[in-house]
């Protein structure tokens, strides 16, 4: 019994299970290409076979951006420690360029996503600052429904009830307690 | 924000400075022992740096992409 109530010091963090040693992941290592140069021509021999070729186009005529496309690549390289994000930065345009050609080899018609995506969007500053525009106009609007006289008179109205409040509670006081001396 | 906004690629393909990668002639020198020309055409071509020549690949790859197109 006494085993059982010990606290146990050395069990497993929450979602330890989930995590690896470090250096165990091939982002966490050295990167295979270390210039852009070697990386330029890793990816342009993968993109030179058919297979690779023929998923691109699928993957193109389903509407997928180039854009979205050419990034997903650089980040699995990445993440399989091909090169460094520093490198897969700089390689992307050529990427986006090759993945193009492909697409006009192909005849297919694609989204490059060179179109901004927040284009003909509202920006959500701009409604906040007219909405807070249109606030104030209106407050001002409503103080000018009401005359001054009316404002002065509610406000007389407000002090007196609380004046009335105020004396009833001085009524109400009385001391309180076991040892409170009684006057009568 | 969409994972479409964050996205990278646009902003580096725009910012891309592909004028810069123009090709040039280098012309070729005869002799075991001839002086090349190699690094004085580097330095004229600023290809150093990793983004020129990544501008330059990518501006063969346009230009082969116009010819498919049957804009050249």
């Amino acid at each position: 019994m006494a085993e059982l109530n010990e606290i146990v010091l050395d069990a497993p963090i929450a979602g330890q299970h989930m995590t690896s040693e470090l250096g165990a992941r091939p982002w966490q290592q050295a990167p295979q290409y270390t210039t852009v140069d070697e990386a330029i021509e890793y990816y342009l021999d993968r993109m030179a076979s058919e297979d690779f070729a023929d998923q691109l186009v699928d993957v193109l005529e389903m509407d997928v951006p180039v854009t979205t496309l050419a990034n997903t690549i650089q980040m699995a390289g990445v993440m399989d420690g091909k090169h460094s994000i520093d490198v897969g930065m700089l390689v992307m345009p050529l990427l986006m360029e090759m993945i193009m050609l492909v697409g006009d080899m192909a005849g297919i018609k694609y989204d490059s996503g060179m179109e901004n995506p927040n284009k003909g969007k509202t920006r959500d500053t701009l409604l906040e600052s007219v909405r807070k525009r249109l606030q104030t106009e209106m407050n001002a609007k409503e103080g000018m429904l009401f005359s001054e006289d009316e404002i002065k008179g509610e406000d007389e109205i407000e002090t007196d009830d609380t004046s009335d409040i105020s004396m009833e509670d001085e009524e109400i006081k009385e001391p309180k307690g076991l040892m409170v001396r009684r006057t009568q | 924000m969409s994972s479409l906004g964050n996205n990278p690629a646009r902003i580096l393909y725009r910012n891309l400075q592909v004028e810069k990668g123009e090709d040039t002639d280098v012309k070729a020198t005869r002799g075991l022992l001839a002086r090349g020309q190699a690094n004085k055409v580097r330095k004229e071509m600023d290809v150093e740096q990793p983004s020129i020549r990544v501008a330059k690949h990518v501006s063969i790859i346009r230009r082969k992409r116009e010819e498919v197109n049957g804009r050249a």
